[in-house]
């Protein structure tokens, strides 16, 4: 018995030598290489897709995605096919089909939305491609106006013809316009959130041009050089010139469809009552007093501090923000400027200008919320406070009130702190 | 082959951090919500605590092995069924860890990924480092646990800015059930400190710091509450969605700049992080095996923990997820019994063994500090 143990020892240390360690390597390596051998390249199946445009027309899902092809020259890198179907899974499916690839979207950083899908309801669309198709969450969401193959070609050629990226100028938006990132992950929060509430970049496709919007070829033909193909038979391109603008324009979902758009306007006068959003302008009229002379003066927010305090007092609800700002005085629009605006050594936040300033921000409270009550979105997270911080009297007081006008009885109190950078 | 007491709390450490990072913490949303963060970190407190019991039982067993020291205590039939326990959850933590690196690779980090590519080298590694010993799986935790710390304080700093506070309130909104169902549900996932059994007699004390296990212990439950921290802070209601936290995590705080490729760095030191870990408690299975069956050499008992899991990527590829036996009361169970009923019934026994002796044959206890004097000594007279 011992003896055999010993040779099985004897045995095992011959097969596990240091010599023999290096062929048992050797030979694993060549059964985990060789078979690549007999594999075609990745990029020759599977399709990266770093944008994929989405809408429904006539009742057929139409889709159009951006395909990277790694290639010397810098306009064939990007190519657009387009495909449609039944459903999602069919449309995308039928893009595969015409170019024999499978589409791999685990690049894929940008999903726009048509307005028809929008309208419709976003949510099977994302929980689809994020489940299904591995879209990463993190990837920029926009709506757009226009057709699903002139937007994709026109992103494809800004990027190609400018250099400009969509989701970087729609990640631009957060630090300006949106108090967040407009983005999968995000959208679903609003969206599981009690509210329902999401938010989107709206980017639009035109053929005339404005005052902000970029132009861009919008189909294979002229600047984008022959890089692109179009599949689509019902092809709704038209002049080759078109115009991305993204003009700060806010899509509002709620419970996943398109509710209404804000307007760059609308979407400032509520950021200055979010913390997220940091940057802002206040511009004030008619200011008049040793320095000014009924001056229009624009303001820029340097530092925000906003505390908000929900409470309740005889069971009405309070909703208090106290806003603590850090200005600089950016311009100054006068009639006749007079020498009193170029002394140095003098505070230019004058009483004056602060009471403006504070007159103004209160007005625009009042506005934004109105819009929220009248079109019953809440935009500044009144129930997120609320449920947060006063939680039982808050429950107590939407089992009253309802939980679709819970925005109509609360009390809104602002006070507001202006200071320069000095 | 003994590691000395460093090693040790750095192998408590890592134990403490591994099987935190994938499906956990969406798992704990689903019945304790916001408060979450409150179940992992009482029940690691829990845990820290068995920790201090096991050292105390270690230093009792003195150079016994477990198996000696247990049979002593409890008799042999007794024995054999507690190591039968100790296997049980052993192959729970190895088949977890091994299946959620398998999910994570080939389903997270990879389109298109072969899991046969990776599972059988990793089932190479395994067997490679149960082969030579528990002295090697601790330098290896040795080597890579400061990269790990240092990138999971990255990974999570780097979200920071972009979780709401909010969202943790109100506290306790649901009162306590949900958050003790929670922990019972996902007591599994805990129970850090098991591995420890099977490390009686392999420690050496003299090298012992009285605070140096302490301060480790603190420490990864501070890194796992700071993780779990930006994960319900970031993703709050869609946290249920997520199974894949550390990368979830990163993925999500991703800038344009070049800066975020690191975070794939801090990925990639995580699985190796979690391929020791595996190496560990397949380490801990293939000696409990030993014990139980009385096999003599290592080869026989590697071959069963290798098959053990090779067989979980077989039978588990198409039919069930790890997850789901997780879930199941059997492995709470045998968690709730290995790790905070054994550790006590062997205290107790131990005191009664040693009562009975009085007078008589006492179970030698080492007394290491003296021994660390001694050696104190003979170094001043080599001097």
């Amino acid at each position: 018995m011992k003896e055999k143990k010993t040779e099985i020892k004897k045995k095992l240390k011959s097969i596990f030598s240091p010599k023999k360690l290096v062929l048992w390597l050797s030979i694993l390596i060549l059964i985990f290489t060789v078979p690549a051998f007999n594999k075609s390249a990745m990029s020759q199946t599977q399709a990266i897709v770093t944008m994929l445009c989405v809408d429904k027309i006539d009742d057929k899902i139409k889709v159009a995605a951006t395909v990277l092809t790694p290639s010397q020259d810098k306009k064939a890198n990007f190519q657009v096919y387009s495909g449609e179907g039944e459903t999602l899974g069919y449309a995308v499916d039928s893009v595969s089909l015409a170019i024999g690839k499978e589409m791999g979207f685990a690049q894929c950083k940008i999903m726009a939305l048509g307005e028809n899908i929008c309208s419709e309801g976003v949510m099977q669309v994302l929980d689809y491609m994020t489940r299904t198709k591995k879209v990463g969450r993190n990837a920029v969401l926009v709506s757009f106006t226009g057709g699903v193959v002139d937007f994709t070609q026109a992103v494809a050629n800004l990027n190609l013809e400018k250099s400009l990226r969509l989701d970087r100028i729609v990640s631009f938006d957060k630090r300006y316009v949106l108090t967040q990132d407009s983005n999968i992950e995000t959208f679903y929060i609003g969206y599981y959130s009690p509210i329902s509430l999401g938010l989107m970049s709206k980017v639009k496709l035109g053929t005339s041009e404005e005052f902000n919007a970029i132009e861009v070829a919008s189909s294979d033909s002229g600047s984008a050089g022959g890089a692109s193909t179009d599949m689509s038979s019902t092809g709704d391109g038209g002049e080759n010139k078109k115009f991305i603008m993204n003009d700060g324009t806010v899509s509002l979902f709620k419970n996943g469809k398109h509710y209404i758009d804000m307007t760059l306007d609308e979407v400032k006068k509520a950021n200055i009552f979010v913390n997220d959003a940091q940057k802002g302008t206040v511009v004030v009229e008619g200011v008049t007093d040793h320095i000014y002379n009924n001056a229009k003066v624009v303001v820029n927010i340097l530092k925000k501090d906003i505390s908000i305090k929900p409470s309740f007092k005889d069971g009405i609800p309070i909703y208090k923000t106290d806003v603590d700002l850090t200005v600089f005085i950016d311009e100054v629009i006068e009639e006749n400027p007079s020498e009193r605006l170029l002394r140095r050594n003098q505070d230019f936040l004058t009483n004056a200008l602060i009471a403006k300033i504070k007159e103004k921000m209160e007005g625009d409270m009042r506005e934004i919320i109105k819009y929220c009550q009248d079109n019953e979105v809440d935009l500044l997270g009144v129930y997120k406070h609320f449920y947060a911080l006063e939680n039982k009297d808050f429950e107590e007081y939407l089992n009253r009130v309802g939980e679709k006008n819970y925005l109509d009885g609360i009390d809104y109190q602002i006070s507001i702190k202006v200071k320069s950078e000095n | 082959m003994k590691i000395n007491y460093r090693q040790l709390s750095i192998m408590v450490f890592m134990s403490f951090i591994a099987l935190k990072f994938l499906a956990l913490p969406s798992l704990l949303y689903v019945e304790s919500k916001n408060m979450s963060m409150l179940v992992a970190l009482a029940l690691m407190l829990i845990d820290g605590i068995y920790v201090f019991v096991l050292l105390d039982l270690m230093k009792k067993s003195g150079e016994k092995n477990i198996y000696e020291f247990m049979k002593s205590c409890l008799g042999t039939v007794i024995t054999k069924l507690v190591l039968i326990l100790l296997i049980l959850k052993y192959a729970l933590v190895a088949g977890n860890i091994s299946k959620g690196l398998e999910f994570f690779v080939v389903e997270n980090l990879y389109t298109e990924f072969n899991w046969f590519v990776f599972v059988l080298p990793l089932m190479i590694l395994v067997g490679f480092m149960v082969y030579k010993g528990i002295r090697n799986i601790a330098r290896v935790g040795e080597m890579v646990c400061w990269a790990i710390v240092i990138g999971l304080i990255y990974i999570a700093l780097k979200a920071l800015s972009g979780i709401d506070i909010l969202s943790f309130l109100p506290f306790f909104k649901d009162g306590f059930k949900p958050l003790v169902d929670s922990a019972w549900i996902h007591l599994s996932w805990f129970g850090s400190a098991t591995f420890m059994f099977m490390l009686f007699g392999f420690v050496d004390f003299r090298s012992e710091k009285k605070t140096e296990m302490i301060k480790y212990i603190i420490f990864a439950i501070l890194i796992v509450q700071l993780l779990y921290f930006v994960f319900y802070g970031l993703f709050e209601v869609t946290c249920p969605t997520h199974n894949y936290c550390i990368s979830d995590i990163s993925q999500f705080s991703s800038t344009y700049s070049a800066i975020d490729e690191l975070s794939w760095l801090v990925v990639s030191m995580w699985i190796v992080a979690q391929a020791v870990q595996l190496g560990l408690y397949g380490y801990c299975m293939a000696q409990a095996i030993k014990y139980l069956f009385d096999i003599k050499g290592n080869i026989l008992s590697i071959i069963i923990v290798v098959v053990y899991l090779l067989a979980w990527s077989f039978i588990g590829e198409n039919t069930i997820r790890m997850e789901e036996i997780f879930f199941t009361p059997f492995a709470s169970i045998v968690t709730f019994l290995a790790q905070y009923i054994l550790p006590v019934v062997l205290q107790i026994a131990y005191t009664i063994k040693n009562r009975k002796k009085k007078g008589g044959e006492k179970v030698k206890e080492v007394d290491y500090e003296r021994e660390k004097n001694r050696d104190k000594e003979e170094v001043k007279v080599n001097i």
